[in-house]
This record gives C-alpha cells, structure tokens and sequence, in this order.
C-alpha cells in the first residue's frame, strides 16, 4: 500500500533520513521506533507532504505521492499528530468537521447531520466518546485522542499514521485506543504507529521498524522478536545471536521463579517460553497430588482455547490414559504429531474442536515426581527441533526448583496449621532475603514448633567433620543438652541409630553434608508427627545454606571489588597530588648524595630547606586526603575551638600568595567557634581556586562580617574571573547530580568542611565573575 | 663541544629548581618554560638538543605538545610526568617520546636517561666504516643521518634512526629485544619491551608500505630482524 524507496532527507548538514526503505501493507501495522532524533518525525513529515526528501520515492499503490499536506491526505493517507491539533473550546463535533463544513445551508439541519454522521463514526470505531457537544477541553486524553483518530478516518484513508498515540494516557484509556487501532487494522487500513512505547508496539503492531540516526535499522515480524532486541537495534547496542541470547534470558526467568512469587512469574514464563520455542499456544499444569490421586491445575497459559482449558481441567485422576497423563506418568517429553491418532483422549478432542493438529507435554520433574507439565499445541502437525527440546529442558530443571520450593513451603503450612511461625521462619529462611538473626532464629522456631529441648544444625568442614553450624537449647539446660547433643552427634558419626528421644534429619548440600538434630528430655518421646516437619525443615535449611553461600560469595565479590576501587582511586590522587613533592625530596636528597658534584654549603642548606618545605607539603596534602576519606565515611571529627576568625583569614591568604589580586575587608577580629585548621583549609582552597582558574588581572575581593542573623557570620569570596562551571555551582551548592568523586579534592573539602560546621555555601557565577558566601555559625551548635 | 642545550618545560618550582641546579652543574645549557605555551617557539630559536617535558600543566595539554614538538624537531624528547600508568607511557612512546621517566626519580636516573637519549641522537659521532645502506626502497645515509624512502626523504626520531641503524647494521640476523634494548637504549632498560615494540611499529608505519612486503620482520617471542623485502 504504502512504499518508500530509499528515502532520504538532509537538514543542513544533518542526514537525517537515509536511504530509508519501508513499505506497508493494507490491514497491517507496522510500528516505528527510534530514540529521539532518530528520524522519526521527519519520516512522518516527508509522508505527510510536509517535508519534502532530498532523494528517494514515496509512494501510494504505486503512484507516487503528492507533496503537499492536501495533496497527500486526497490520495488516503491521513495522519493524528501527536499534540492532535484540536481546538480547545469548540465541541467534539465541531472539532470532527473543522475546516470541511461543506457547503450544506441551513445551520440547525448540517449541524444535525454532522451529529449523525460523528455518531456513526465513533461507533465504527468501537469508541465512546461521552457527549458530541462537550468542549475538547473538558475531555481525556484519550477521548481527545479518539475523536482526533476519528477525524482522520473522516477523510476514509487507506493509510493512517499515529504519532504517539499512547503517550499521555493512563492504562486503561491505553488499551482503548489500542483496540481501536486493531479495529481499523481489521478494517484494511494500512497503519504506521509511531511509539516510545515498547508493551504498545508489542502488543499491537505486526512488524517493528528500528530506526537509528536516520538509518533504517531493523525491520521484524512481531511475532519473529523480543523487546530486548528491538531496545537492542534502537541503541545500536549489538545485538546477539537469539540463541545464547534466550538461554540468558531463561536464567534470569528463572532466578525471578525462584525469587518471586510463583502466581505472578508463571505467566510471564509462558510468554518468554512462548518467544523462545517460538511456539503460539503454550500452558503450564501443576499436578496436584491429593489423596494419592493427581489433578492438572492450570497456571498459566497462552492463546489456550476456553475448551482446551476445559478439558484439561476436567481430566480426574481415574481417567485412562490421555497424552497429559501418560507425560505425567512416564515423566517424558510426548510428542502427539497429530492428535486424530489419539482415541479417548477428552484434551485432544477438544483440540481438534478447536482446529489444532498437533501437540506435545513436557514434564518438569521433581526430584521424586512430576511437578508439572509445559504443554504446547500446534496447528500443524507437531513437531520438535532439537534446539527446542534443549530449551525446554533447561527451562524444566530451573522451573523445578521454583515450584518444589513453593510446593515445599505449601505442604509445611498444611501439616501443621498451628506451627504458622515456623513455618513463617522457615519459608523465610529458603526464601530470597536472608533471615535476619539467620539459621539461630530458625532453629529457634523449629524449638518451639516441634517442643523439643534443643535443635542444632551441623555441617562438614573441608575433611568431612561435622562442625555445629548453629543451635537453638532451651534456657535452664543449656551443660546438658549440648552434652547430648554432643553425644548423637558421636553416634552419628559412627554410623549408629538415633536414639529415641531424637529425631535427626541428615542432607547432603553442594559443600557437604549437614545433619539437623533435634533432641527431647530424656523421658519425652518425640510426637509421630515431627519426624516429616523436621525433615521438612531440613529441606529448607538446605535451601539456606545454599542461599548463604552465594550471598557470601557475593558479598565477597563485592568487597574485593571495593577494594579494589578504593585502591585504584587512592593510587590515582596519591599518583596524582603526592608525586610532585615526592619528586622534589627524593630529586634534591639523590642530589646531594651524587658523587661527582660537591655543592656549596649554601646550596646544601637551601636543597634541605626546599625538602623540608615540600615535606611540609606533602604531610598538609596527605592531611587532605585523610579529612577527604573521613568526610566520605563520615567519620570527619573537627578540633573546635574559639578562634580568631581574621587572623584565619589573613594565614590563609598568606599561603596563596599572589597579594596582588586580592582585596581585603576584614573587621577589627571576629571570633568563632570552630576548627581553625579547616577554616582556614575553606578559605585557601577558594581563594586558592580564585587565583588559579582566573586570568592574570582577576581582582579577588574577600571580606567578613556579621550576617543579618546575628549567629551567622559572613566571609564572602567574589572575583571578576570568567566563572565557574555550572556542575561546580550547584555541587557547591548543595544539589549536585554528580558524585562526589567526580569532583576535585579541593571542592569536596570546601563543601565537607562548611557543612561539617553546620554552615552553608551560597554561590552565583556568571561569566563576569563568581561571587561565594560562606555563612557559618558563631557559637558552639546545640 | 658547545654545551648541551635542553629545554626544560615543568611548572612546578622546585622541580626546575632541581633539574636547573643539576644540569647546570654538569655543563648543561638550562632554559625553562613554565607552561609549553611557546614550545615549538622556543626549540625553534634556541635549538636545544634535548627537552624534557612534564605532561600535565597548566594551561596546556602535555600530550598536545609532544605532538607538536615531535612534528617539526628531531630532537631528543623525555617525558618526565606523575602519570604513572602504561597507558600514558605507551601513548607517550607513540607519539614520539625517546623515553619516559616517572615522577619521583632520583637524578642519577634523569642523567642516565638523558645520557641514553643523548648518545641516540648523536650516533653519527661514532666510527662506522660503511656509511650508506640501502634495504628494498629504502636507503639510509648513517653519515648525514638521513634515510629516503624510494627516493623521498623521511623524517626519523633520533630513537627511530637509531633503531633502524642497528637494524640495518645487522640485515638479516635475528635480534633480539635484549640485544635491541642494550644496544639502542642502553642500559637500564632491559626491562622496557614496550620501547621496542612500540618503535618498531613506528618504523613499520613510516618505512613499510601497508599492503607490501615486510622490511622488519617479527620473529615471535624472539625479536626482529630486516630484510630486503625483494630478496624474499
């Protein structure tokens, strides 16, 4: 329908279409996404004869396209622009026929007919639009949406273009005007969907075309991509092959199984499946076992028909046979290529009532029985590549662990109803955070749970002995039980029987094995009932130590690369601020040391002292550093004393040097209560900073005064420089976006040391100069 | 001999205190720029023989300079700069430093180093009995230290024609870094694999057509050696 043919548009010197090639086909959207500036709009504006390309062929079943907006909306392609172009104040039907008020007299009779005829319009878009003669103003969003969609179709195009047509629209308005897009799309429109909104372009669209930096760069069937790969193609990040690419993204669906809750990932888990098998209809079943008796329970499904649903929840437990059961019996992949073959088999009639062909299960297994089955059906007949076998399995193994998990958990909360905060502790302890106060907590809870004496966990070390792990003893007893605990263990050890006050659950985990041990008083006969609660419990203390050893390996990872950061970053300031000082120590030292010159005394005496001064230095710079790790960790502690404030001042300006640039206004003396080294650190790092990043010729004006607030006093640093960068104002000023390592050492300090003081930065620069105040507070904080 | 000249670009005081006071001492010619905003200007006018150069000043970019320094002068170049990571000192090399000394250094290591320098930039004051050598193209006048590149003069490095030198003095036989390093650089430099590599490449970029024949040729994990790409 619609066809362009290496389109390109330049403005200036930007390229900002290039050879774009695209075409779309009545009853078919095709959705464009870029980033911002990717050409998007000035592809809409070359169709819509708004923008005329440099070069390239646009055309509408075949004939070329006009370019002029009129021309182009008379050949059947009409666009709704993103800001719809309605007028506030004039009703909907008005709106509809703005600008085409043909030549009918009789305003009461036209107006009646434009009524009707937008009516009729609005219902043929499957729309409600709530009152004709409503101003535009007072409508939604998505109303105003509707009725600039429905003016469109005014014109009866053969193409519609939407620009962002969800952009501004809550959820369910959203889905509204998607329906209504599907509704022209069965129509025979040609639609072209411009949208950021990756869940629309994937919920409606039929291809997605990719556009980076003017270049066409993707063009894919819906059906054939993942939104990874679409975000992927508009980066311009690499894509990668699909296969390793959906092996990833199973992993991590099934890190989410194993961490979220099951209801809500399932149906996700259908959908990736479904893009990863490539596969339209797709269920999950549970088998429930009841009585000894399994049900299939339906989880989750895709495109499953209402029928098939039906019958497979029908299928009870003394049915004969059926493809499901014999999956779920055999616990193997069944692959039914054509469901005809099939007899007695209620799921596969209903099937094949429903047009399907073919299907096939595939059981997820437990570690004894089937948990579930992923079943597929096909409209052909039924077959499975390898690939897809590989992926299903891979999906089974890590599907499993998650629904045994919610299994184990859901059988621990029947056995024992009273034992809910067990049973809280446990499904907490094999759950995703680690519990807090950890196994003690939870062997605690099983203490109580079980009303046994005492309850110790113990693991293996690296040659096999069994090291107590955590424990839980009732007060008042504590010499004995580990006495007797002791003693089991020793039993235990060596191959011996519990004894009867004991009940002792043994388990192997990836690093060993582990014995979890619950020990009664001596004249207390454990209850029947424990024994399947403690093993339980043991299954979810294998859970936690496996969750324990991979939160410590991460945490491992995450403070050795710390570390390593902090290495890093104190070998580059110490590279950077220390080397210059060192240079001159170590260069005058070796000077003195070399044999073939004899230096004067005066000589001598002057490298010593220059050592001594860059000694000096150095020890001030390492001072720096230490205050600069101490703010960043919070562990700055300040000297405070009553100081002179001028005197202060008049150091600091001393150190700077360059007494030329700098005008003083200092009162008599101020005195505050502060730490005179850091004020005095504030003040050089400013004026220091005044000095150096200014032209020769800056004049740097420093004066102090009591502020308006007679606690506060004001020292005011302000040059006639050329200004600071805008990210240094606004860290200054306290609102920053950077970190605070971006910044340099100077800055940082300036900023943690007036805060340190409870004072406040306040800075304004303009390319005329820079002007600081600095308020800090002049007796002692509260 | 005149004294030695050499250009010292630093902005830090005292370390062109201490440089100063050493090298006068030695006979050396001293002058000092503080900020390399007249580099090109100053070896332009006072012809010094060597420059040492500190990469981060203040108002320009110590990199920029070595560009623009080695663009026009075949004079010996030293960066000596706090940056003390192999990704500076490679990038330094590639640019045409002869050497790169890392802040702090003691001054037997900057006399050693500019010794080593020094005696690259000076190998024609050396006895040679042969004085022209030509490989392929190329051809290389040790006398007038001059090479040409089918008949087109090309601008070498003091470190470049030095390497090349030993090279071409050896035509055909296999050197190794140990043998290249002792022999161009020097000693104390057994341990700076990167020099060799790095000015390899710069003599491959310079000499070597890039979709021709090989004139040195890499012996992996051994060394190089030339050969006259029309003999193979």
């Amino acid at each position: 329908m619609l066809s362009l043919r290496e389109v390109s548009k330049r403005y200036g010197s930007i390229l900002a279409l290039q050879d774009v090639t695209l075409d779309i086909k009545p009853g078919e959207i095709v959705a464009l996404v870029g980033e911002n500036g990717a050409g998007k709009s000035t592809l809409v504006r070359c169709i819509a004869g708004d923008k005329i390309p440099e070069h390239g062929d646009i055309s509408i079943a075949g004939l070329p396209l006009g370019t002029t907006p009129r021309g182009v909306i008379n050949q059947g392609v009409s666009v709704v622009w993103q800001d719809l172009a309605l007028c506030e104040n004039l009703d909907v039907t008005s709106n509809l026929f703005l600008g085409r008020e043909i030549a009918v007299v009789g305003g009461g009779l036209r107006r009646a007919a434009m009524r009707s005829e937008a009516a009729q319009l609005f219902a043929s878009l499957g729309a409600m639009v709530p009152d004709l003669e409503r101003p535009i103003e007072r409508l939604s969003g998505g109303q105003r949406q509707m009725v600039a969609i429905a003016r469109a179709m005014l014109d009866v195009p053969r193409v519609l273009i939407l620009d962002e047509p969800t952009a501004a629209l809550g959820i369910a308005e959203r889905q509204t005007i998607l329906e209504t897009i599907e509704g022209l799309r069965a129509q025979g429109v040609a639609i072209l969907l411009v949208s950021h909104q990756l869940d629309d372009v994937f919920e409606v669209a039929d291809r997605v075309a990719v556009l980076r930096q003017g270049r066409l760069v993707g063009n894919v069937a819906r059906s054939q991509t993942h939104p990874d790969d679409i975000v992927a193609l508009i980066t311009g990040v690499d894509v990668e092959t699909t296969a390793g690419q959906q092996l990833r993204r199973l992993h991590s669906l099934a890190e989410q199984l194993t961490d979220a809750e099951q209801s809500s990932v399932l149906p996700l888990t259908v959908t990736s499946l479904s893009n990863a098998l490539n596969i339209g209809r797709l269920g999950i079943f549970l088998v429930d076992k009841r009585d000894g008796e399994s049900t299939l329970r339906q989880s989750a499904s895709l495109n499953l028909p209402l029928k098939v649903q039906h019958a497979v929840r029908e299928l009870s437990g003394d049915a004969n046979g059926g493809f499901l059961r014999d999956s779920v019996t055999s616990g193997r992949l069944t692959i039914v290529e054509r469901l005809q073959d099939l007899v007695e088999d209620s799921v596969a009639s209903a099937a094949m009532d429903s047009g399907l062909v073919g299907a096939w299960a595939s059981p997820i297994q437990g570690r004894t029985e089937t948990l579930a089955l992923i079943v597929g059906f096909t409209d052909v007949r039924a077959q499975l590549h390898p690939d897809q076998v590989q992926l299903l399995e891979l999906f089974s193994t890590m599907a499993a662990a998650a629904i045994e998990r919610s299994q184990l958990v859901e059988e621990l909360r029947e056995r024992n109803q009273s034992l809910e905060g067990l049973h809280d502790v446990l499904e907490t302890l094999a759950g995703p955070a680690l519990l807090v106060g950890g196994m003690s907590t939870a062997l605690d809870a099983l203490r109580h749970g079980a009303g046994c004496a005492a309850a110790a966990l113990y693991t293996t070390d690296s040659d096999g002995t069994f090291v107590p792990k955590a424990q839980s003893i009732a007060p008042g007893h504590e010499a004995r039980h580990e006495a007797n605990i002791d003693l089991e263990m020793a039993r235990i050890a060596g191959g011996h029987q519990e004894t009867p006050a004991t009940v002792v659950s043994q388990f192997a985990w990836s690093q060993g094995d582990a014995v979890l041990i619950c020990i009664w008083d001596e004249d207390t006969a454990p209850p029947a009932e424990t024994r399947p609660l403690i093993e339980g419990a043991a299954n979810s203390f294998r859970l936690a130590l496996e969750r324990e050893l991979a939160a410590e390996a991460q945490q491992q990872a995450a403070a050795i690369h710390r570390s390593r950061e902090i290495e890093r970053e104190l070998t580059r300031r110490f590279g950077h601020e220390l080397r210059t000082p060192l240079t001159a120590i170590q260069g005058f030292a070796s000077t003195m040391l070399q044999p073939d010159v004899v230096w004067p005394d005066s000589e001598k005496e002057r490298f010593l002292e220059i050592i001594e001064a860059e000694a000096g230095r150095m020890g001030r710079l390492v001072a720096r550093l230490f205050d600069d790790s101490a703010l960043g960790s919070g562990t700055l502690r300040l000297d405070h004393n009553y100081c002179d404030l001028v005197a202060v001042i008049e150091q600091a300006v001393s150190i700077v040097g360059h007494h030329d640039a700098l005008d003083l206004d200092l009162p008599s003396d101020l005195t505050i209560w502060a730490d005179k080294d850091r004020v005095e650190q504030i003040v050089v790092n400013l004026v220091g900073n005044a000095v150096q990043h200014n032209p020769d010729g800056t004049r740097i004006a420093i004066s102090l005064a009591r502020d308006d607030d007679p606690n506060l006093l004001c020292l005011e640093i302000a040059d006639n420089g050329v200004g600071l960068p805008a990210h240094l104002v606004s860290y200054l000023n306290g609102h920053a976006r950077r970190r605070d390592d971006e910044h340099g050492l100077g800055t940082r300090l300036v900023r943690g040391f007036v805060a340190a003081h409870g004072g406040t930065l306040d800075v304004t620069s303009t390319n005329n100069g820079t002007r600081i105040v600095v308020r800090l507070p002049i007796e002692p904080q509260p | 001999m005149n004294a030695t000249r050499v250009l010292v670009i630093e902005d830090d005081p005292n370390i062109v205190d201490l440089v100063r006071s050493n090298l006068t001492v030695r006979g050396f010619e001293v002058d000092v720029s503080t900020d390399g905003e007249d580099a090109a200007d100053r070896v332009r006018t006072l012809q010094p023989e060597i420059c040492l150069l500190d990469l981060m000043l203040p108002r320009r970019d110590g990199f920029e300079i070595l560009r623009e320094l080695r663009q026009e002068f075949a004079i010996g170049l030293i960066v000596v700069s706090a940056r003390a990571n192999e990704a500076d000192k490679v990038r330094a090399l590639n640019l045409g430093a002869d050497d790169y000394l890392t802040k702090p250094f003691g001054i037997e290591e900057l006399l050693a180093r500019m010794t080593a320098t020094l005696r690259r930039t000076r190998v024609h004051d050396e006895e040679i009995d042969i004085q022209q050598i030509d490989v392929g193209n190329i051809h290389i006048d040790l006398e007038s230290q001059s090479v040409h590149r089918s008949g087109e003069r090309v601008q070498l490095t003091p470190t470049e024609f030095s390497l090349l030198r030993y090279l071409a003095l050896n035509k055909g036989v296999l050197l190794s870094y140990d043998a290249l390093l002792r022999e161009v650089w020097g000693r104390g430099y057994e341990n700076s694999r990167e020099y060799v590599r790095v000015y390899v490449g710069r003599l491959r970029a310079k000499l070597e057509d890039s979709d021709g024949p090989s004139l040195i040729v890499t012996e992996p994990r051994a060394g190089y050696r030339l050969v006259d790409p029309e003999s193979t």
